[in-house]
């Protein structure tokens, strides 16, 4: 399940202008289906997604969708080496037990990864964590401490420098906040953030990337 | 639910073809014929013959998948999700299902008449496999002279053989749903299946399978139905059913005599399966299901799915430990390694295995979606 908020469409534009026309596509926490029915109509992408919550499962069925029901942390053994063009992950990393695990999976069956998180270091959680002395609720971590599903708190910053250390390069990225693009200050300003990274053997001019990425991704 | 002869498709009749006068070769090597099969159509074909959907029944089922028979208490098995508006609607597709090769609905099987002898097969009935049984099902479909199901589905044994199929036949399936099934029968259900064939293989009155002029080994034939039925339900279904309920009693009888409802149900459910079923059927079935192992003869089970051409549906059920979840998500697992597509869901439900048969509500909007983009897939 995905957090409502008011940069879903605009998160949701995003990944669509991202994905590859005709592509093959993986959504991992599909939910209920919306993104990929996206991707099928405007991009027409042979999409599938993985899905935890029964409901949401039954729903993207019914919008004519292939699925699998189960949870991606036991691994995507489903999936042969890079047989997606695009893995999508919209929302799931801080939900995840091991996300690293995970993204490693993600690279290994996809080309390229979509990874859209949300920034804990907004300036809203900012100051409600060191002024008012709360764990941080904002219209985009909209959850109680006792009910979040969210296990993981990262930030915009946490993120460049995980990326880094692993060599996963960076495509293209974008930063939304009120359903806007941020600019400016991402880090402070931005509620979510939004990464294309990609792992290809025939692009290695990229920094020194994407053979990292392989042998990481094979490890 | 349906309650009259009104509701649903109403009065239908099993209709019946005699089929390989020449003999159909079996996966034993024996070749064996002329096989009489009994089945049963709902529905309108379409005259480019493309909204063909064949249901394989389980174990125990027949050729009457829905719809009543004249004088019948019961609709058919499948009643709740074929039909007109049901899961499989028989105002869009036309539904086909056949009593399987072995059984004794109509179909030849062990209590046929021999027509060398004039006798019951009896044990002289070749062994049969899942794969004997949908060769079969695919010269029933060159008779009726339909190319390609649109949709070919099942449940339990009902389902190996949809696999089956798609395995067998690629060019045909355009779609497969499958419930509650597996790939390949695991040991825990091929010694299930053995008690239930010793419990008729030691009455006395089973004589080798030679029983056809005398009532037969009934017992026997009630004790393996017995056990069978445990393994359909489940721990918590059977709690919330009977629990530990007394039988027209307030007290322990301290006796052997019947003390638990539940006790009471089994022996019901024995009792009334004897007067429906063939004992030998029930041995010559089950031991086509022990032999159910898709990936025989092929490198690996994702091999095996490799030349499939059908999208696939596949729902387990999350109490179901007879045919546990874990199957179909191999089944699923290979089909996806192959390059398949595969959609797997895994429903919560307390009825254990027999969840197929009950849960039509839950499995309705997966099902009818699935058609439909089955349906849209063809048009392409």
């Amino acid at each position: 399940m995905r957090p409502r908020g008011g940069n879903r469409a605009e998160i949701d534009n995003w990944i669509v202008q991202h994905a590859p026309q005709g592509g093959k596509v993986l959504d991992i926490g599909c939910g209920t289906g919306d993104l990929l029915a996206r991707l099928v109509r405007e991009r027409s992408i042979r999409g599938t997604g993985i899905e935890i919550a029964e409901d949401c499962v039954v729903r993207a069925v019914q919008q004519g969708l292939s699925v699998h029901h189960g949870n991606v942390e036991e691994g995507l053994d489903h999936y042969a080496d890079q047989s997606f063009d695009l893995v999508v992950m919209s929302l799931t990393i801080q939900e995840l037990n091991k996300p690293i695990h995970v993204l490693r999976e993600a690279f290994r069956v996809g080309k390229q990864l979509i990874v859209v998180f949300p920034n804990f270091a907004h300036w809203q959680t900012r100051i409600q964590l060191s002024v008012m002395g709360h764990a941080p609720r904002t219209p985009s971590l909209p959850y109680t401490w006792y009910e979040s599903p969210n296990r993981h708190v990262l930030t915009i910053d946490d993120w460049n420098e995980f990326c880094k250390q692993r060599n996963w390069h960076c495509l293209d990225r974008a930063f939304v906040a009120h359903g806007k693009r941020v600019h400016w200050w991402p880090n402070l300003r931005a509620e979510v953030a939004m990464y294309v990274l990609e792992y290809t053997p025939s692009n290695r001019n990229h920094a020194n990337g994407t053979q990292a990425i392989a042998e990481q991704a094979k490890s | 639910m349906a309650t009259t002869e009104h509701e649903g498709l109403g009065l239908v009749q099993t209709k019946s073809v005699v089929l390989c006068e020449q003999g159909l070769t079996l996966d034993s090597g024996i070749t064996f014929g002329p096989i009489t099969v009994a089945y049963e159509t709902y529905g309108t074909l379409t005259p480019d013959k493309d909204n063909a959907i064949m249901v394989c029944h389980a174990l125990s089922g027949g050729a009457n998948a829905a719809g009543w028979h004249e004088g019948s208490k019961h609709p058919g098995w499948w009643d709740d999700m074929i039909g007109p508006g049901k899961s499989f609607d028989t105002d869009k597709y036309f539904v086909i299902c056949s009593n399987v090769l072995g059984s004794c609905y109509g179909t030849t099987g062990p209590s046929s008449l021999d027509p060398t002898t004039g006798k019951p097969y009896g044990p002289t009935f070749p062994v049969v496999t899942i794969a004997d049984m949908v060769r079969l099902q695919a010269l029933l479909l060159d008779y009726l002279s339909i190319e390609k199901l649109l949709c070919i589905a099942g449940g339990s044994m009902g389902g190996m053989q949809a696999l089956q199929w798609a395995v067998s036949y690629p060019d045909r399936v355009r779609s497969a749903i499958v419930l509650a099934s597996t790939h390949r029968h695991s040991p825990q259900q091929i010694a299930f299946n053995e008690v239930a064939r010793q419990a008729i293989m030691a009455d006395p009155a089973w004589n080798t399978g030679n029983y056809y002029d005398t009532e037969g080994p009934r017992m026997g034939l009630a004790v393996a139905r017995m056990v069978g039925h445990i393994t359909y339900l489940s721990d918590l279904g059977m709690e919330r059913k009977f629990g530990r309920k007394l039988r027209n009693r307030e007290k322990y009888g301290y006796d052997f005599s019947l003390d638990f409802e539940v006790a009471s149900y089994l022996r019901y459910k024995g009792k009334s399966f004897v007067e429906r079923f063939d004992a030998n059927s029930l041995l010559f079935i089950t031991k086509a299901l022990d032999y159910f192992d898709l990936a025989n003869g092929h490198p690996s089970l994702t091999e095996a799915f490799r030349n499939c051409q059908a999208l696939f549906l596949l729902i387990a059920f999350s109490s179901d430990w007879l045919y546990p979840p874990h199957q179909m998500k191999d089944v699923a697992q290979a089909i996806r390694r192959s390059g398949g597509d595969a959609t797997y869901c895994e429903m919560s439900s307390i009825y254990g295995h027999d969840s197929f048969l009950l849960e039509h509500e839950a499995q309705d909007p997966l099902v009818k979606s699935f058609l439909q983009r089955a349906y849209k897939i063809r048009e392409v």
